[in-house]
């Protein structure tokens, strides 16, 4: 029995080697190793929309692919600044600063990926989505009703739709708009129109699904102008018809449940960016771009082996994020995968199998002082940072914020992800901001600082750069909480702080630290972390509050919501009318250094008022495969995709 | 080659075993035949050594912040000591980050060494041992606490509704069927947003809580076979009382399979707590568990690979340590099983046939 | 019997009345819809907060809100179910209709192959109990059933995606792996061959110099970058198969069951040309079904022809046996578009993904360039789920059968002289599977929404993957869908393993 199942297994030895050298198979050359075209970008959040401007649909990889679709009058680079695309077209102030005009004039010869023509005419829809008195008066509805307008549109209430006047000003040749603003728009540059294939919508509005003849197009676009500016002259008919936009322009460009193939939807893809939307995979939550080539509106893509077509594939995972850069599953990752996930990037990267980028992004995190209600309401704070104390009150923000361990947050939470971390010193601006040098300068957090305790002059600095320095702040703040509660020392912590702070993970890490470098200067901190935290932020009973704000622009007058006495975010009754005089100031038509030391001042202000201090930007790190060229990040939208013109692999 | 399952030797082990177990009660057999299970045996004490292993060396620390009952272990550092983080130079010359200075080879003339961070330490400088012990410490506190709340609810609220049957049955696995509709991952997240870091303990408790109908639907359905046996039969009417039946009579028969789940429950407890923390759920911040470790060195791999392999062996560890203790246990516990013959048996049994 | 179907459906709406109710309550207070809105430094941030105030109707407490979502899901009795709009607008129905198919792919070959080798390595297990393959199979399944999911698909993507793909570069398996797979799959293969020791390490050391070969000659073929059976393989395999088919089935002397089995597997190879010109952009997924159902009827009627006796058992054999054939045919054609996929700018040599259901691969209409990719995403998920859900099976299926292998009936089949196959295959097994229904059932019920971290760690969107982003961005409509649906499933699986069980089992009564 043994000899016969050994003899067998042989024998199937055997047979299987004869059987192998007789194989059969096709062999088939391979295919010419020509030069990747194929850029797959790993997503986290999954693609839904073409439309950013549904403000349900506003995320980061929606702002990606609507960047790479489609271009406009400007973009941000990585430093970020906002830069002109002459190759759309230009833009400029015609009139003075406070009737405030500015007009918009595209460039010539371009168009849109169907061959229609791109004119000014396709910037009037802009106006549509931003302005409620246009909503109102063409009968799409009150924005902000309860019924909303017939355009679902995140672009209404903002400074476009407080201040314009009128409709924009179409020029005879139909190249170009004006802007008629009721006063100075700090943002003006911003806020101005972007281009919509409107002939697209109005085809579409017709029932149509293929694209049209040159002619056909042409006669839409009219068609659009005319019910542009019939609506708004009561015509109802019109009125009908830009409605039934409306409700295309809202729902059409929306995938997130059902696949798109432009080839059965060309109309949805028209567009003037140097990629189209081919498919969507809503199974797979994949997208492919592929190149537009009748892309005349920016910076023409890279001569030698441009990326052709872009893929984005989800994967909201961090680790796997990781493990699919350097499987080549993906080629481009932006995320914050972890300290660990970073320090396997690292060393991928120091072999030199991927590229990395360390960053930031424009989310920052900033520790906020009550001084007492939010406008609109009565003022009965009586914590012990209330204004109401005067001099107490200053002195306890300032003792807080002394205490308070920025040094420690940032070489815990930031150090491991990106080794050339820094503490951010601005409120108002960020690193890589043109202001951002002034406004240190003079906003009172880099500098030396001082202040008097008992006929004693003590010497501080914000900006901590060891744990010795924090220690000596820490000394100053205890001294000042003596002042008022002589008993206090780290042991015994007369000041109750009520703390509240989100339940994000890195935050919760932090309470321990946060506790217990407040305890060395007398404050004992109770932690409310809620995951309900935002709608509590105007709640008096937190003495202080921890949170983020998220920048997604860089302008002069961005920051006004938070500090003016009446701004819509300022949530713990800070008030100051010599800072609300500076911060109209920045409201007005000023040059790039007089900015910087209105920001400065401002700031300044805020530091000697000892009611907030800004932490740290959120990490934020880009890694890509060796073979792809180009990537540069930056922290505002569209993030890594701003200079796609400048990737090759 | 004797084939253990000719009847030949069946009958002889057979004869055997009743030789062995005559005038044992069920208790001395149980331990009689669980000590006979080698794998069983080796892992109860593998997972003793564990147990003591993490306890002595992190310490006993319970209570809360206000009244904390704390006695030091033996290790030094703690999950909260920080200190700089060591680099150093691989052989093959790669930079290591927090390299683990644990040397079990004894022939490279250090000897046996346990160094400053046997376990290395994090990317920001946390001593790695320190969190690994406190991470087991707290992740055997979890299975114990789920498997114990789960175990027990399982079993009595499968045992009543099988036996019972009708309306009791009913209204309990319906309720039963309630309870499993509702994702664990829900009550994860509200535990998390509303009651905040309660700590390990509570959060297992509120795991054991929702962690029994599986054992529950396994019992039930045991019963309701066993409840239908002749000795069930025999045991009412000799007038046994309900309790006494199922006590006395069903649950040492249902008995296998409540081991069995019972380990599966235990060893699935530290998974379950495992994948909450992956989804941020879990223990929260600054605590650990295996599982928040797990999930958060999980892409260390490459850079550090010791902080992803850790945690994994303890709890690997322990789970498959429960496991065999559990198939000793399973195996001990079921009258009618018959062990492995040994060589000394066979001749026992030839030398029983020849007389 | 009606009647209590119709009382436990009827329960059951109650059961998933309160659930529902409790879990839209629980998850309404768990979190903030709007705070993301509140880091926003947007100029328009009241408009923009109004505008999802009221678009999620955060104005209404919950429980009220509650009521308002249950009123469109009892639109189902008079034709209009509505699941209400996820918070990016769309039909949360809409989304979990395009999430299970996902997920169906997902789970469905994982289970199946976890089950039917849970349960066969469970059965051998307990024939051979206490043997050496029942120690190390005892003690895989234990590990594996010990480890992290994401933990081991870390492990596995590093390994089998990406060690992988390096190698396959230069395809060339290099001398540590040439020594140590064969001596570690020759292990394996010794094991399940079993025996005493002398005949484990004979049929340990000609399996490890066997695959030691086989390695060094599929490396001088360059065989793994270029991979294909061919006519001959493909007959030699089936042909093996089939003999295996009908040794297990009627006994391994039983010459007209082989011969059976060996007439299908050539009939096979016969077919082997014919199949190869089918052009792939004919195919779908349904013809190739198709071509499946043909062949095993094909199988079943050339078996029956061999029939003296026992036909029906002779029409499993050639079904089962023209249905393994089918699959080496398929692997062969897979295995000659492997190159021309691997090499194709999307895969870029890379073919094994750690993420991703498939590719979008436009330039291709060729049906098994797409079954190729769909196979390669599945690859390690599947293995990701099996090795951890099998683990179960194995145990229930092992003590499961112990149990009944000692009861009376057996020992009375076993002193009527039926051999120990019979005995197995006949008798113990059916009555050992009863219990296991009841876990099946119950498994199968939670797999729709149970795969969330396997499905977010290889980036599939599926029911799991959408739950979890409802449960982070408080999109309360979505999350109800899916806990709707889950839930309804797992209430009607607990119904349906107790009908199983009662059906199988006629000790259990049924009822009142």
């Amino acid at each position: 029995m043994k000899a016969t199942r050994v003899s067998r297994a042989l024998a199937l030895t055997a047979a299987t080697a004869l059987a192998l050298t007789g194989l059969a198979t096709v062999a088939i050359a391979p295919a010419d190793a020509a030069a990747k075209s194929t850029l797959i970008i790993g997503d986290g959040l999954g693609w839904s929309s073409l439309n950013t401007a549904n403000p349900d649909e506003n995320s980061a990889v929606n702002a990606d692919v609507a960047y790479l679709t489609s271009q406009g009058f400007w973009y941000y680079d990585s430093a970020p600044k906002l830069t002109r695309n002459t190759y759309f077209g230009t833009y400029d102030i015609v009139k003075g600063t406070k009737d405030f005009e500015v007009k918009y004039v595209v460039k010539a010869g371009q168009t849109w990926s169907d061959g229609t023509p791109i004119d000014a005419v396709d910037l009037l829809l802009s106006h549509v989505i931003s302005s409620s008195g246009y909503s109102v008066k063409a009968g799409l509805g009150d924005p902000s009703s309860e019924a909303g307008s017939a355009f679902y549109s995140g672009g209404y209430g903002g400074s476009y739709d407080h201040s314009i006047v009128g409709n924009p000003t179409l020029s005879a040749d139909h190249m170009s708009v004006t802007l008629h603003y009721s006063k100075f728009q700090p943002d003006w540059e911003v806020q101005g129109p972007g281009a919509s294939p409107v002939h697209t919508l109005e085809a579409m509005a017709d029932g149509k699904t293929a694209l049209q003849s040159a002619a056909a197009n042409k006669a839409y676009k009219a068609k659009f102008l005319a019910d542009f500016t019939n609506a708004y002259k009561g015509d109802k008919a019109a009125q009908t018809r830009l409605a039934a936009i409306g409700k295309i322009w809202t729902n059409d460009y929306n995938f997130d449940s059902a696949a798109y193939d432009s080839a059965a939807k060309p109309l949805i893809a028209v567009s003037n960016g140097a990629y189209l939307l081919k498919s969507y995979n809503n199974s797979t939550q994949t997208v492919t771009l592929t190149q537009n080539p009748k892309y005349t509106s920016g910076h023409p893509l890279s001569k030698v082996n441009p990326v052709k077509t872009i893929v984005f594939k989800y994967v909201q995972d961090g680790t796997a994020s990781v493990q699919a850069l350097q499987n080549g599953d993906i080629n481009l990752y932006q995320g914050a995968p972890g300290a660990a996930g970073y320090s396997t990037l690292q060393s991928l990267a120091s072999n030199k199998s991927i590229g990395l980028l360390g960053g930031t992004s424009g989310t920052y995190e900033h520790i906020d002082l009550r001084t007492g209600n939010g406008p609109g309401t009565t003022d009965d704070y009586n914590g012990p940072f209330a204004s109401s104390h005067g001099q107490k009150g200053k002195d306890l923000r300032l003792a807080f914020l002394l205490a308070f361990p920025r040094y420690a947050t940032m070489t815990n939470q930031l150090k491991p992800f990106n080794s050339k971390a820094t503490l951010l010193n601005s409120n108002f601006t960020l690193p890589g901001s043109v202001y951002y040098k002034s406004v240190t300068a003079k906003n009172g957090i880099t500098t030396a600082q001082s202040v008097t305790i008992g006929g004693k002059k003590y010497s501080y600095n914000f900006n901590v750069t060891s744990d010795a320095q924090q220690t000596a702040n820490e000394a100053i703040a205890l001294k000042l909480v003596q002042k008022y509660y002589p008993t206090a020392s780290a042991t015994n912590t007369p000041v109750k702080i009520n703390l509240l702070r989100s339940g994000r993970q890195m935050r919760v890490e932090n309470n321990a630290v946060i506790v217990q470098h407040e305890a060395n200067a007398g404050f004992e901190v109770s932690n409310a972390t809620t995951a309900n935290w935002s709608n509590r932020l105007s709640e008096n009973q937190f003495d202080a509050e921890e949170f983020a704000w998220v920048l997604n622009s860089v302008t002069q007058d961005g920051s006004n919501a938070n500090y003016l006495s009446d701004g819509a975010n300022n949530h713990t009754g800070w008030y100051d009318t010599a800072l609300d005089n500076i911060l109209h100031k920045l409201e007005n038509k000023a040059t790039p250094a007089q900015i910087g030391t209105l920001m400065g001042q401002a700031e300044n202000l805020i530091t000697q008022n000892a009611w907030t201090l800004p932490i740290y930007q959120w990490p934020q790190v880009t890694a890509f495969s060796k073979g792809l060229v180009g990537v540069k990040a930056t922290p505002i939208s569209p993030t890594y995709a701003w200079n796609y013109w400048e990737w090759h692999f | 080659m004797t084939d253990n399952n000719s009847p030949a030797t069946n009958a002889a082990g057979t004869s055997i075993e009743m030789k062995e177990t005559a005038g044992l009660s069920q208790g001395q057999l149980v331990r009689k035949r669980f000590f006979r299970h080698r794998a069983a045996n080796i892992s109860l004490a593998y997972l003793g050594l564990i147990i003591l292993f993490v306890f002595t060396a992190g310490g006993i620390h319970l209570g809360n912040k206000d009244m904390p009952i704390t006695v030091p272990g033996w290790w030094h550092l703690t999950i909260n000591d920080m200190s700089e983080v060591a680099i150093s130079h691989s052989d093959s010359g790669q930079l290591l980050i927090g390299a683990p200075t644990l040397d079990l080879n004894p022939f490279d003339g250090n000897g046996v060494s346990l160094g400053a961070h046997p376990f290395g330490q994090d990317t920001i400088g946390h001593d790695y041992f320190a969190l690994v012990i406190r991470g087991a410490q707290q992740s055997i506190m979890v299975m114990l606490v789920v498997g114990l709340i789960g175990g027990l609810m399982g079993t009595i609220i499968g045992a009543i509704s099988g036996y019972f049957r009708g309306a009791t049955d009913s209204i309990l696995m319906r309720f039963t069927d309630l309870i499993i509709t509702i994702p664990t991952v829900i009550i994860g997240s509200v535990i998390g947003a509303r009651l905040g870091n309660l700590g390990v303990f509570p959060l297992a408790l509120f795991l054991g809580l929702f962690a029994w109908t599986g054992l529950a639907r396994l019992v039930r359905g045991e019963f309701l076979t066993l409840r239908e046996r002749e000795f069930v039969d025999a045991a009412r009417v000799a007038g046994a009382s309900a309790g006494r039946i199922i006590f006395k009579h069903i649950l040492p028969n249902a008995m296998g399979v409540i081991i069995v789940s019972v380990t599966l429950l235990l060893s699935g407890a530290i998974l379950l707590e495992t994948a909450l923390s992956y989804v941020g759920f879990g223990v929260q911040s600054p605590d650990v568990s295996l599982g928040t470790l797990i999930s958060q060195y999980q892409d260390s791999f490459q850079a550090s690979p010791w902080l992803f392999w850790w945690p994994g062996f303890f709890i690997i560890s322990i789970a498959l340590s429960v496991n065999f203790i559990g198939d000793g246990l399973r195996d001990a516990f079921d009258p009618r099983q018959k062990r492995k013959l040994s060589r000394k048996d066979l001749v026992q049994a030839k030398q029983i046939e020849k007389n | 019997m009606l009647a209590f179907i119709g009382r436990r459906i009827a329960i059951s709406f109650l059961i998933l009345f309160g659930s529902s109710f409790l879990v839209y309550n629980m998850e309404a207070i768990a979190g903030d819809p709007l705070a993301s809105l509140a880091e926003s430094s947007a100029r328009n941030k009241a408009y923009l907060i109004s505008r999802l105030t009221a678009q999620l109707q955060l104005d209404v407490p919950p429980p009220a809100r509650y009521f308002i979502w249950l009123k469109g899901v009892l639109g189902v009795f008079v034709g209009d179910l509505d699941f209400g709009k996820t918070r990016q607008g769309g039909a949360v129905l809409e989304l979990i209709g395009s999430a299970v198919p996902v997920t169906l792919r997902l789970v469905t070959a994982a289970t199946v192959l976890a089950i039917i080798l849970g349960i066969s390595i469970g059965v051998l297990s307990a024939i051979r109990q206490y043997s050496r393959l029942d120690y190390s199979m005892t003690f895989v399944s234990f590990l594996f059933f010990s480890l992290p999911v994401f933990w081991i698909a870390v492990l596995l993507k590093q390994y089998f995606a990406i060690g992988f793909n390096d190698f396959l570069a230069d395809g060339q398996v290099t001398t540590p792996f040439m020594i140590v797979i064969p001596l570690a799959l020759g292990l394996i293969i010794a094991g399940f061959i079993g025996g005493e020791r002398k005949r484990f390490w004979i049929s340990y050391g000609s399996a490890a110099v066997g695959l030691f070969a086989l390695i060094n000659l599929l490396n001088l073929m360059n065989w793994f970058q270029n991979p294909g059976l061919g006519i001959v393989l493909v007959f030699l395999f089936s042909a093996g198969a089939g003999i295996v088919v009908a040794g297990l089935t009627m006994g391994f002397d039983h010459k007209i069951a082989r011969n059976a089995a060996l007439s299908v597997a050539a009939l096979g190879a016969v077919l082997y040309v014919p199949f190869n010109m089918i052009p792939g952009h004919w195919l779908n997924l349904g013809l190739l079904a198709l071509l499946g159902v043909i062949a095993v009827v094909v199988g079943v009627f050339t078996a029956g022809f061999w029939a003296k006796e026992d036909r029906s058992a002779l029409r499993r054999i050639g079904g089962l046996t023209a249905f393994i054939t089918g699959l080496f045919l398929i692997v062969d054609k897979l295995m000659q578009v492997w190159n021309p996929y691997v090499n194709s700018d999307a895969i870029s040599g890379r073919p094994v993904p750690t993420i991703s259901a498939a590719n979008d691969l436009m330039d291709s209409h060729n049906y098994w360039w797409q079954l190729l990719d769909v196979l390669l995403h599945l690859l390690l998920p599947t293995l990701g789920i099996m090795l951890i859900s099998f683990a179960g099976y194995v145990r229930y299926a092992r003590s499961s059968l112990l149990e009944v292998m000692n009861m009376d009936y057996i020992r009375t089949a076993r002193a009527k002289g039926l051999t120990e196959r019979t005995v197995v295959v006949r008798h113990a097994l059916r009555n050992a599977m009863i219990p296991l229904t009841t876990l099946i059932a119950f498994d199968l019920s939670g797999l729709i929404g149970g795969a969330f971290i396997t499905e977010s760690i290889y980036g599939w969107k599926g029911m799991g993957t959408i739950f979890l982003q409802a449960v982070s961005s408080q999109d309360l409509n979505l999350l109800m869908g899916v806990f709707f649906l889950t839930s309804f499933l797992a209430v009607m699986g607990n119904l349906l393993a107790d009908l199983a069980y009662s059906a199988l089992d006629p000790r259990i009564r049924m009822g009142k």
